[in-house]
């Protein structure tokens, strides 16, 4: 029986993890700009952004499309898995300030999954973000080994 | 390279789906939810202040004297969590 070598479960595992992004932002941006004025409301009441819902309204279902978008092209991956790190770490971020700093906590209906809790919100992203982070290292491993082996064949002189 | 891009296509179809099928279940953000006797969730009117922690969040309806649970919406999987005190309407 064959098996899986580690250089084809690499570039197979960042596809899974780019899939399950590109699932989950545009999922989550269609559920926000199919209830704009919902959210726009919600935002309206949470801690924080209170002032700057209406831009937060438009901005967040934007930037995740964005961002799921590049996760469709094998060039533009890498940055994908980087914007998608570093925005779980905002949300996550904010989560953390919301739970922590802020005086009176809001619904958590705003969130990525609406039905979530704070603290489911804030398990989801943490997993999330190791998701991003491992898809990263895998990519950049691959594109390494992929250059090595570049360098390696054009080195290759026939006797 | 054409089974690549169809593969994420074909995500983004099944999650722009999944957002449509979700679309009822965001109630109004400036009223809580009780669940009725036949299953049904009706409006109070307020947002209630619920306080911090991870108990289920509760209202005392007027002429009533068992408290019922809170919802941010009109589903049973949105249920308010707060400092578990009950409150009165």
């Amino acid at each position: 029986m064959k098996t899986l070598s580690s250089h084809k479960i690499q570039p197979l595992t960042t596809e899974i993890i780019s899939l399950f992004f590109i699932v989950l932002f545009i999922y989550a941006a269609f559920s926000k700009l199919l209830n704009h004025e919902v959210f726009k409301t919600q935002l309206s009441q949470s801690p924080f952004i209170d002032q700057i819902a209406p831009l937060v309204a438009w901005g967040i279902p934007v930037l995740l499309l964005c961002i799921a978008g590049l996760l469709f092209f094998p060039g533009l991956k890498l940055a994908g898995l980087y914007a998608a790190l570093v925005l779980m770490l905002l949300f996550t971020i904010y989560i953390i300030a919301v739970l922590h700093v802020a005086t009176s906590i809001p619904c958590s209906c705003n969130g990525i999954i609406a039905s979530f809790s704070w603290n489911e919100h804030l398990i989801f992203n943490v997993a999330c973000i190791i998701l991003a982070a491992l898809g990263i290292v895998l990519r950049r491993n691959n594109s390494i080994r992929r250059k090595n082996n570049k360098h390696q064949l054009s080195g290759y002189e026939p006797v | 390279m054409k089974f690549k891009f169809l593969l994420p296509v074909l995500a983004a179809i099944f999650a722009i789906g999944m957002s449509f099928t979700t679309l009822n279940e965001v109630g109004d953000p400036n009223t809580d939810y009780i669940q009725l006797e036949d299953g049904s969730f009706e409006p109070i009117g307020v947002e209630l202040d619920c306080g911090e922690g991870t108990k289920n969040c509760q209202v005392l309806m007027p002429g009533e004297t068992i408290p019922r649970n809170v919802y941010n919406a009109p589903n049973s999987s949105s249920l308010k969590k707060g400092d578990g005190d009950v409150r009165e309407l």
